[in-house]
């Protein structure tokens, strides 16, 4: 890659890129040329599945490629674009089966401590009756994996921006927890069936219950901040 | 990503539990809520943090990306001077993908779409 160029991911949700040197010496035709040639070629669905298996093709681990065909399959069976008899036994809990079986556990040493809870809850769940909630499990578990992934596997990320990354992690991997112990909660006609799971219920109901006593007491001494804050040049609530 | 005044709405932050999305409060409106309750009303920062925890909202740091943008906003506007803290606040939400949930949306006026009150975040989220 050429030394001029400049990675900024100064913002965790937008990464800016900046040449940093005399104009380069390239008609400006020929860039148009190049972005014509990539829009026409990934611009349609499928282009942009090729696009992204592309990307994956480079992932640093299986799992990634492996989590992202289970992806493909859950889509493709929601949409109802292909037709699969025992859909869930026979076919989708087999393949994020083998998907977490390849999860790289000695790089992600945290994160890997909720693999098992998934995997039960997926494999007690069962995709036409709970699709949804399967889906955003597999999704929020994907993001919670990548907010790690990030911080091992990178390009051109300044040590500050990787300081950063490192600093949420702790708060997003308990938002994570906090999550999936929410959704164990809203399915525990299913999910409290299982002792790994159960145990999870049982503690985030706790917990719940001291989250509650510390909500009650600042509720009474939230009163008046709007007040307050007008004092300082804030307008009164209207 | 939440306006400190929000905070004085308690049926909205009850509410606000049963959403799943992330909760950001701008490091700002937390050194406004720190004000008012380790000054007002006793509270330790450590009470506060639990509280923020137990609410499931983070404190998001003010870096040079936002302070970059509140420049950009204060020159536009002109008006730094008087509204210094919420040209702060909105720094975080002026980017995609967040949306800053505000009792006085006229204040912030400049955000655009990227301004909502409470009840059209209720609305577009079913919390």
């Amino acid at each position: 890659m050429p030394h001029q160029i400049r990675w900024n991911h100064e913002d965790p949700r937008r990464t800016s890129v900046h040449w940093m040197g005399s104009e380069p010496d390239i008609k400006e035709e020929r860039v148009l040329e190049e972005v014509r040639r990539i829009t026409e070629r990934y611009h349609t669905r499928d282009g942009l599945r090729e696009l992204v298996a592309e990307i994956y093709n480079t992932a640093p681990y299986e799992f990634q490629k492996k989590f992202r065909e289970v992806f493909d399959v859950i889509y493709e069976y929601k949409n109802r674009r292909i037709e699969i008899k025992n859909f869930n036994s026979d076919f989708f809990y087999p393949m994020v089966e083998r998907a977490l079986h390849s999860f790289p556990k000695d790089d992600f040493k945290v994160v890997f401590k909720d693999v098992e809870p998934l995997r039960e809850a997926i494999k007690m769940l069962d995709f036409k009756q709970h699709g949804d909630y399967i889906i955003e499990l597999l999704e929020n578990f994907w993001f919670y994996f990548a907010y790690y992934l990030r911080v091992k596997a990178h390009e051109n990320v300044p040590r500050e921006t990787l300081m950063y990354w490192k600093s949420v992690l702790p708060e997003e991997t308990e938002r994570y927890r906090r999550y999936f112990a929410d959704i164990m909660i809203e399915l525990q006609s299913v999910t409290g069936k299982s002792d790994i799971l159960r145990d999870i219920i049982k503690k985030r109901l706790e917990r719940r219950e001291e989250e509650e006593r510390i909500f009650e007491e600042f509720e009474r001494d939230l009163e008046g901040l709007q007040e307050f804050l007008s004092g300082y040049g804030y307008a009164a609530k209207g | 990503m939440l306006d400190t005044c929000v905070f004085d709405d308690r049926d909205f932050i009850r509410r606000l539990r049963g959403y799943r999305g992330k909760k950001v409060l701008p490091a700002v409106a937390f050194c406004e809520l720190l004000v008012y309750l380790m000054g007002k009303r006793g509270r330790t920062l450590e009470q506060v943090k639990r509280y923020l925890k137990a609410a499931d909202i983070t404190v998001e740091p003010f870096r040079f990306g936002e302070a970059v943008k509140a420049a950009e906003i204060g020159i536009m506007t002109g008006d730094f001077k008087e509204n210094a803290r919420d040209i702060m606040i909105a720094s975080h939400a002026a980017i995609a993908p967040w949306k800053l949930i505000t009792f006085n949306k006229k204040d912030f006026s400049f955000l655009g779409d990227r301004v909502i009150s409470p009840q059209e975040f209720r609305d577009v989220s079913g919390v």
